[in-house]
């Protein structure tokens, strides 16, 4: 059987006495989408951390591509193919976006020079839709850009996992849109995404895989269809409208 | 000298050294600045104190009467018009802009009152107390119960009046305080005031025991900062804790190390402190 | 050619002019010569503290324990006979190698904690230096050996080498500033969360700038402690020799490259105009002009007359 790319066995977090994630597994092939989805507090952004290294887990094992990454950190997990966006979005306020791409070319990306770094960032501004955003500092571009900027960051180290954190929270639905459009292009490429998201028009159309959190605990996952129908699913955060909307049903 | 005796010791300094620290430690948790000039707030109380004992024969424990509500007024005033506009700025600038206001408050008083030690002479019994084969002098523990007793005064007012509560509200989440109605500008200044107080009271209680010097100040700052870390920031609890451990730190490590490395073992401890425990005893992480 | 290129030029060529010049011009003016050389030394300290401080965004205290530690150094090792040469570089490899394991376990703090650990090096370095009374003189301190002779010949020397070395240290500055290194560092001091998350080893970046900042520390003490002649710990460890440099940097320009060189110049030409002449409340004086800079100007001299230039 081949390795998975992601394989997070029995993944648990405390904070003091709470235990924020509690005993979680799951795997993620190459090149799949996977929604992740919970009420707010279920453990979503917790369980990033935890796989991109900004958080140690208290029990259980991570690896990436065959390797374990249990505890390394997330500059490591950069440079291996392992990239995030965050839900409120981090730009270096004092680069233009150019820079702000070139840096997680250099760095993540691993480019030789500067000019190098840019020649990339050049394309990836391209690809995401932001040319004219170039020399523009992060204060000066609109939310949408930003976030896009964001996944341009991700995207130019070449991942071959990237996570997204809520990417279109604050976006309108043209916005949005185009966000999704973007997010489709870097799948097309073959990189495995996880998608947090609460909206799930969204998810509907993305991912055709979903896990779902509720408490810390993993309380499905597989195929959407599937999970949508999933009694306790239902029960716990999606409700019979926000099932039927999954599965195009409508009452 | 057994072992007793100089944990005793310790203890007896340590009181005194949470008064220092009370205010040091509210200020630096509230604010989310380190007052540089703290040391010099409390050589100032000190002076206070001498002053009013030579021309006024007044008992210094009697002084803090004096110099707590002066030096709050002072404090109240240079935060409201002078901190305030620096009070956003990045670490290094509080940190610079405090230092510069240390700078002026201790060649000040150099000028004004020369580095010559002064001592308050002649006010408590010179025989000390004896608690079975340990001794008290009467000094110490008069002060050092002072000084722990106006860290449990501070303590009491932060969490039982309108003023104090909103104080500590306003340390745990500043937007939300502000959407409450407090008003923040009035609790920083009165933070402010009653951290500069406490370091007048402390300086009062110092004077008691020791000669007073501007001289003294990095001292006096040096044992704050290591107090506060020690047992917590932004605790009143925890700077009385860590002033009393510090005591005893330093009393054993005259002890066993020597004397002359009295402020070595403090900031080994400090340092030891900052890369296991940064929230020290009692407080709570992630005030930088 | 880029701007970087005529900058670089222009330091290497100005500093060249300096150094070879103003021996020559300032011989016989021996008060001339004492304030270029603290100049000199201000604008080493300066400079070195700048890439932690100012590219890294770094708030150290720890300028003055490296600035101790190499006027030791260089003071213990010519008592035993060593050439100044040696001495010079043994304090700043002292300083170095001090500084890497130190670096390493204080830089894992932020802000106010990082700020207070790295004053502590000071201290402790102090306290220790006062106690090995045997090696190091203890309070008494120590009289820097064949630092005797012509105090004229003794004056130019000091003034060249601390030309040179700040020169150095300025042209030090600028090839972090361009380097990898140097984005790098930008990054941290922007964003540490997100520049990890874009595969900037922190921890490793920042040990290397705080190594790279203590070595010309370093070699300035040694420097000082020849050109005085005679240092004890209470002087050397002083914890103005930490906060003057950040004076001088804020005055200039945090994070610029001539922000050190124009805010040395200030706070050296301050000091002795004004401060001179008003002598027992002189540092009382540096206060005020601490506030004063501040609340006026807290960008500095530099970015306030060069409107908000991006990464060139």
């Amino acid at each position: 059987m081949m390795a998975a790319l992601l394989d997070v066995r029995n993944v648990s977090r405390r904070f003091g006495g709470l235990k924020a994630i509690d005993d979680v597994s799951f795997r993620l092939n190459e090149g799949e989408i996977v929604g992740l989805i919970g009420s707010n507090g279920a453990g979503k952004t917790t369980l990033v951390n935890l796989v991109t290294g900004h958080l140690r887990p208290s029990q259980g094992e991570i690896s990436f591509r065959g390797q374990r990454i249990t505890g390394r950190k997330p500059h490591e997990l950069a440079s291996s193919g392992l990239m995030r966006t965050f839900q409120i979005v981090q730009p270096f306020n004092a680069l233009t976006a150019l820079d702000n791409i070139a840096a997680a070319a250099m760095f993540a990306g691993g480019a030789r020079s500067l000019s190098g770094a840019r020649e990339q960032a050049d394309a990836a501004l391209s690809s995401l839709g932001i040319d004219h955003c170039r020399d523009h500092l992060p204060a000066r571009m609109t939310l949408a850009e930003r976030k896009r900027l964001e996944l341009a960051r991700a995207w130019v180290a070449k991942p071959k996992l990237l996570f997204l954190d809520e990417v279109n929270a604050g976006l309108n639905t043209g916005e949005i849109e185009g966000v999704l459009g973007m997010i489709r292009k870097i799948a097309a490429e073959g990189v495995a995404i996880v998608i947090i998201e609460h909206l799930m028009k969204v998810v509907k159309g993305l991912c055709p895989q979903l896990i779902v959190l509720h408490r810390g605990q993993l309380l499905a996952s597989g195929p959407t269809d599937k999970v949508a129908r999933n009694p306790s699913v239902i029960a716990a955060y999606l409700g019979t409208r926000g099932a039927a909307a999954m599965l195009g049903e409508e009452r | 000298m057994q072992l007793a005796q100089v944990i005793l010791n310790g203890l007896l300094l340590g009181g005194l050294y949470a008064a220092m620290a009370a205010g040091f430690s509210l200020v630096w948790g509230v604010l989310n600045i380190i007052n540089i000039a703290q040391g010099s707030a409390v050589v100032l109380g000190s002076y206070v104190a001498y002053f009013a004992w030579r021309y006024a024969g007044l008992n210094p424990l009697l002084a803090v009467a004096l110099a707590g509500p002066l030096l709050f007024g002072a404090g109240w005033v240079l935060q409201r018009f002078l901190i305030q506009r620096v009070i956003a700025a990045p670490v290094l600038i509080t940190l610079v802009f405090t230092f510069g206001m240390d700078l002026i408050l201790n060649n000040s008083m150099i000028s004004l009152f020369t580095a010559d030690y002064r001592k308050i002479e002649g006010v408590f019994p010179t025989v000390p107390l004896s608690l079975g084969s340990l001794t008290l002098p009467v000094d110490r523990l008069l002060a050092a119960a002072a000084g722990i007793g106006a860290a449990f005064a501070l303590h009491v007012y932060l969490h039982k009046s309108r003023l104090g509560r909103a104080i500590v509200a306003v340390r745990m989440d500043r937007q939300t305080a502000e959407l409450m109605g407090v008003r923040v500008e009035i609790i920083y200044a009165t933070t402010f005031g009653l951290g500069l107080a406490m370091a007048g009271v402390a300086g009062c209680l110092l004077a008691a025991i020791f000669p007073t010097s501007p001289l003294n100040s990095a001292y006096y700052l040096h044992i704050a900062f290591v107090a506060c870390v020690l047992g917590g920031l932004g605790s009143v609890l925890g700077a009385v804790a860590g002033g009393l451990l510090l005591g005893v730190v330093e009393s054993l490590g005259a002890l066993f190390v020597g004397a002359e490395y009295g402020t070595t073992v403090a900031a080994v401890v400090l340092l030891l402190m900052l890369f296991t425990r940064p929230q020290g005893l009692l407080g709570r992480a992630g005030y930088e | 050619m880029t701007s970087r290129g005529r900058l670089a030029i222009a330091i290497i060529v100005i500093g060249g002019l300096a150094c070879a010049g103003l021996p020559l011009i300032l011989a016989g003016e021996p008060y001339l010569m004492r304030l270029v050389t603290m100049f000199s030394l201000l604008l080493v300290l300066a400079a070195s503290w700048n890439i932690v401080g100012g590219f890294t965004g770094y708030p150290s205290f720890a300028t003055g324990a490296f600035f101790g530690l190499g006027a030791y150094v260089a003071a213990i090792l010519q008592a035993k006979g060593v050439d100044w040469r040696l001495a010079l570089v043994a304090a700043g490899l002292a300083g170095g190698v001090l500084a890497g394991p130190v670096g390493y376990g204080v830089l894992r703090l932020r802000g106010h904690y990082f700020a207070v650990a790295s004053l502590m090096l000071g201290t402790i370095l102090k306290e220790l230096t006062t106690g090995w009374s045997d090696l190091t003189g203890g309070g008494m301190g120590l009289t820097i050996a064949g630092a005797g002779g012509d105090p004229e010949v003794l004056a130019s020397f000091a003034l060249r080498v601390s030309l040179a070395l700040a020169v150095l240290t300025v042209l030090l500055g600028a090839a972090i500033k361009w380097s990898r290194l140097g984005f790098g560092l930008d990054c941290i001091r922007m964003n540490e969360t997100a520049a990890a998350g874009i595969g900037v080893d922190a921890q490793k970046l920042k040990t290397y700038a705080f190594i790279l900042s203590s070595i010309p520390s370093a070699v300035a003490g040694a420097v000082y402690a020849g050109w005085i002649g005679y240092i004890d710990p209470t002087d050397v460890y002083d914890v103005m020799w930490s906060v003057k440099p950040i004076v001088a940097v804020l005055l200039g320009g945090l994070g610029t490259i001539l922000g050190p060189v124009i805010g040395a110049a200030i706070f050296v030409a301050l000091e002795e105009i004004v401060w001179r002449n008003v002598l027992s409340f002189s540092a009382g004086g540096l206060g005020v002009l601490i506030v004063l800079l501040l609340l006026v100007l807290p960008a500095g001299v530099l970015p306030s007359l060069v409107s908000g230039k991006t990464r060139s």
